[in-house]
Formats: structure tokens, sequence, C-alpha cells
């Protein structure tokens, strides 16, 4: 089977010849282009002749299925060293957007963290709802076809689309720091701001994603046990997705998100919200949730795609330990139904490559399907 | 007669003006500030704690409750320093080199003010020298960092070092923490402690004092 014809029978329930293994690489071969310190045998190869020789596959994230396109509103970008801002100029006022990046976070990665929020007062919510009422997607699924197409057999490709407004006013419109705050001291502008962004997005983004060519759609990222608490998840996360992923299975489409922080008291609401896969899943130590409690609560509803916390790929993390905790995953998941071997988030700069490649030895070695516990 | 079990309640519940107003409350009849601290403020963000150790609390509940406690120190604190009160301890605290994420910092910066801790909040990005500088210049008893990253934690093990370099290693603890690092790279770097979550942080350092 490729990885593909993997990936495709574990979104379909059915058995693959074996675990499917896909790992992020840019980040890692992003350093290695920039250091310099590329090894001999993978010099002046692409990243997925590299994935290729490495025995893992293509994660095939950069296709899309649709570009967000703004009305009756100017967005001004401006640039300067280290910073780069967007105001939003709208006949309601304006907000600006922007990433602060220091020469070091620059050179490693754009972790992608805003830090100018665009709401920061009361009156920026009614900023923010008309822009949100002022936002189209318009689909772009010809371009999604060709890069499905690109991809072939190394991959099958995840699109993403986009985060729930509640999450997204956490991490993006406000910013984990200030958001709690602000649903207390502007109750009704964040209610009522929710309320908006969810409208909008249900009329306008969920029939382009719902129409698309697109099989399995990443719409999600970073919930997490303690920035969204079961209490705050069930009121806010849950009602979305529910609807969400009912529209979706019901054009046999999968529903994943982006799960690189801590699930383990989020377990029961991610099932429970309509989650088909749990993607980029860490597990301890690098959090507290095991691979055993995820699959216990999930069995073979929510597919994993996960399982090795990048932190284990480090070079302080020793070899003997590397190789038990390899072996414990394949005990975890036999007979490996719904699961996608993959590392949480990203080979990281500082990986050793070599574990990437000793995985897929362990693949081959204990990977074929139904694996047994051993 | 200052109403100290409500201005722990209310700070456990993050109303910010009733623990305003009950802290000056308790100012204008007279009440030392310190014992408005020892008997208000701190058993709230103890109580805080506890309830985000059994899960009842989250990093919402705590980041509102440390927010209140927070308002009702800042009438506090000119009074404690008029009276000459000393903090439990002093804490140089920062996200380190190359990483943004400063949520837990803050967090952790907000469980030590609450826990009688003055802390000195470098912010993120900080820059190895920055926190030997801020050693130099503040003698503080701890200096705490924070990563999110694997490709930054590395720069917790340069701070360490730094701070060898200038002879300023002995003269203060080192605790780090933050979702990739571990005990084991703790003692790797030569770190005094780590610890998972900010109220393991404040009650390990209270332990160091005491020792």
């Amino acid at each position: 089977m490729t990885n593909r014809e993997r990936l495709l029978a574990i979104l379909e329930r059915k058995a693959p010849d074996r675990v499917p293994w896909i790992a992020r690489l840019p980040l890692w071969y992003e350093a290695r282009i920039k250091d310099g310190q590329m090894p001999a045998r993978f010099r002046g190869k692409g990243i997925l002749e590299v994935a290729r020789e490495l025995g893992t596959g293509d994660p095939a994230r950069d296709g899309r299925i649709f570009r967000v396109r703004y009305e009756g509103l100017e967005v001004r970008t401006e640039q300067e060293p280290g910073i780069l801002r967007e105001r939003f100029v709208t006949p309601v006022g304006e907000v600006t957007y922007g990433r602060i990046l220091s020469e070091d976070v620059g050179r490693q990665i754009d972790q992608g963290l805003p830090l100018i929020h665009p709401i920061r007062r009361g009156e920026d919510y009614k900023v923010w709802e008309y822009i949100a009422e002022h936002t189209y997607y318009d689909p772009c699924y010809d371009e999604y076809r060709q890069y499905e197409a690109a991809v072939g057999g190394d991959g099958y490709p995840m699109v993403s689309c986009g985060d729930c407004p509640f999450h997204h006013y956490l991490l993006q419109l406000v910013g984990y720091n200030d958001a709690y705050f602000h649903m207390v001291d502007y109750p009704q502008e964040f209610e009522r701001l929710m309320e908006v962004m969810a409208a909008v997005e249900k009329e306008r983004l969920w029939p382009v994603i719902a129409n698309s060519p697109a099989r399995l759609i990443l719409h999600g990222v970073h919930f997490d046990s303690q920035m969204t608490p079961p209490h705050l998840f069930r009121k806010y996360i849950t009602p979305y997705y529910r609807e969400l992923s009912a529209l979706l299975h019901g054009r046999g489409k999968s529903l994943a998100w982006h799960a690189d922080d801590d699930t383990k008291d989020l377990l029961a609401e991610v099932k429970d919200a309509g989650f088909d896969m749990s993607e980029c899943f860490c597990t301890a130590p690098m959090v507290s949730v095991t691979l055993e409690e995820a699959r216990a609560a999930w069995g073979k509803d929510v597919i994993i795609w996960g399982g090795v916390p990048s932190i284990i790929l480090e070079p302080n993390f020793p070899a003997d330990e590397f190789e038990a905790y390899l072996r414990g995953v394949f005990r975890a998941i036999a007979p490996g139904d719904a699961f996608i071997l993959g590392v949480a988030d990203n080979v990281m700069p500082t990986s050793l490559i070599e574990r990437v490649a000793r995985i897929s030895e362990l693949v081959e070695q204990y990977g074929t399907y139904p694996v047994r516990p051993h | 007669m200052a109403d100290y079990a409500t201005l722990k309640q209310a700070v456990i519940d993050g109303k910010m003006a009733q623990v305003k107003q009950l802290t000056q409350a308790a100012i204008d009849e007279g009440r030392p500030a310190q014992e408005v601290l020892d008997q208000g403020l701190i058993p709230a963000m103890d109580t805080v704690g506890e309830k985000f150790s059994c899960h009842e609390f989250y990093i919402p509940e705590m980041l509102i409750a440390a927010r209140a406690m927070q308002a009702g120190l800042g009438l506090l604190k000119p009074l404690l320093a008029a009276a000459g009160g000393k903090p439990r301890g002093k804490v140089v605290i920062g996200t380190v080199r190359g990483d943004l994420h400063d949520i837990g910092k803050n967090l952790v910066g907000m469980m030590l003010q609450g826990g009688g801790f003055e802390v000195i909040d470098l912010g993120a990005d900080v820059k190895p020298e920055k926190f030997v500088e801020a050693v130099k210049s503040n003698s503080p008893d701890f200096v705490m960092m924070s990563a999110l990253l694997t490709t930054t934690m590395l720069a917790m093990k340069e701070t360490v070092e730094q701070l060898k370099a200038a002879g300023l290693r002995g003269k203060v603890r080192v605790a780090v923490g933050g979702a990739p690092v571990t005990q084991r790279f703790c003692e790797e770097i030569g770190a005094d402690f780590y610890s998972s979550n900010a109220t393991g942080a404040v009650t390990k350092a209270k332990e160091h004092l005491a020792a």
C-alpha cells in the first residue's frame, strides 16, 4: 500500500497493510538548510525525497479549498524590522493584528503567535463583529485537486479550515493572557461576538467546506485541558463542532483537530464533539495524557495521528528509553485500528534524525497489521 | 472588624472590585497591611492552588483569581513597603530566548505574588545575559525560566552556564518549567528544581526557602 492508501484505509476504518507512519519534517529540514548541517546523504535533496529515504511520508498539509476575502473594509499591511502589522480599517473603527518576531525567533521558526491582538478594549468588539460580517470564503477547489494530485501516493491532504470562534477568540483575537478577563469584563460583547462569528461561518464557510473535494478537514487547534477546560469546552466548543461534524459526516468527510497540547481532561469532550481524528496528538512525557488513556477513551471512534512526542527524539532522551517508548506505542495501539503514527507536533530542529529512521525500522518490524502486543 | 473570610472568598471567586473594596476597608479600619495579606490574600491563593491541584480550577479560574488578588495587593504594597515589610522571597522570572509563549510564566508570576513573593518579570524572549544582569542588580532568591519549545529550552542550559561564569550560580536557585521540560532535563542542566505547574512552582520555592 502507498501512504495515501494507508491513510484512506484508516479514515474508512479499514485495515492498512501496516501502521501508517507520517512525520512532519519541515522545521528540521529548514533548520538544516539554514545552518548548513544537512547530513551528507540528504544534501541536495528536497524534503519529500528526505522523507522517503527516512521511510516516512508527506503530511500533506499545504492544500487549500478557499481563500478569505473581505468587503467593506481595508487591510493595511505595515512592516518594520521584526514587526508585521495588519491594520483592519472599517467604517466602525480600526483594529491592529500583528506579530512581533525577535531575531532569535525569526531565525528558528515563526511561532505563529500574534503579539498584537486585535481586541484589546471593549470598543474593539464591534469592529471585529463588522470584520466577521464582511468576511467571505471563495472556493478554490481546483487548487486543492492539483495539490492532491501532486501529493500522490506519499500522503493524503488534510486541509486546514480554521478554528472555532471561541478558541480563535482566546488564541488570536484577545490572547490567552487577557481573554478570560474579557469574558468577565465584557460578557455581552463577548457572547454577541461568538454568536456573530458562528453565524457567519455557518452561512458562508461551512458550505464551502462541505461542497469541497477535500475528504479530511482540519478545524480547531490547540484545545488544552487547562486553557479550554471541560466546562468551557462543553459550553463554547462542543455545540459548534457537533453541528459541523454532523454536516461533514453527511458528506462523507472526516473532521480532525490539531491536538499537540494536553488533552487529559478533554478526552470525553473531544469524542462528544464529533471529531474523527486528533492530529499531532501529543502524549506523556511531553504532556500528562498517555496513549493508553486516549485509546481507552476513544477506541476506534477518534483516530489518533501521533504518539511520538517530539522530546523523545531529542539527544538528551536516552536511546534505550526511546526504544522502550516506541515498543510501548505498539503495545498501546494493537491491533492498529484508528491509528497513524506521527510526531507531535514536528520533528524539531534539534531532533536526532536517525531516530526518525529508527522508527521506520520499528514500523517495519512491529507495525504490520494486525499489530500484536509483544 | 476586617472580614477576611469574605475577602478570601472574593479572591477565590475572582471578584476584583469586591477584593479592592474589602482590602481598602481593612486598611481604613487600621488593620496592618501584613495582616491583610497573611489572613486574606495569601490563604485565598493557597485555596486556589488546592482547587487547581484537584482539577476543580483550571487556568482561567486561576488567572481571574490572581487578578483579583493583585487588585488587593496593589493597595497593600505601598503600606507594606512603608512598614518595612519584606516579601517571602524575590524571584526573577522570564520566558527564555527565542520563545514568545508567556502564559505559563505569567501564571507562575501571579501565583508567586499571591504566595507573598516579590516578582521581577523580565517578559518573554529573554536572553541569558539579561537573566544574569537581573540577578546582579536584584539579588533574587530564585531565577525561574519557562520554555514551551524543545528548540528554546536549550537556552535554559546556556543561562545556567552564564550564571556560573558570572560567579552568581551559588547565590541564586534556578527553577525551570514548561511543556517540554522534565525533571531529567532540570538535573542535566544543573537547575535546582522543576515544576510542571504554577502551584507546584510556588510550593517548591517555599520549600527551598525553608530548607
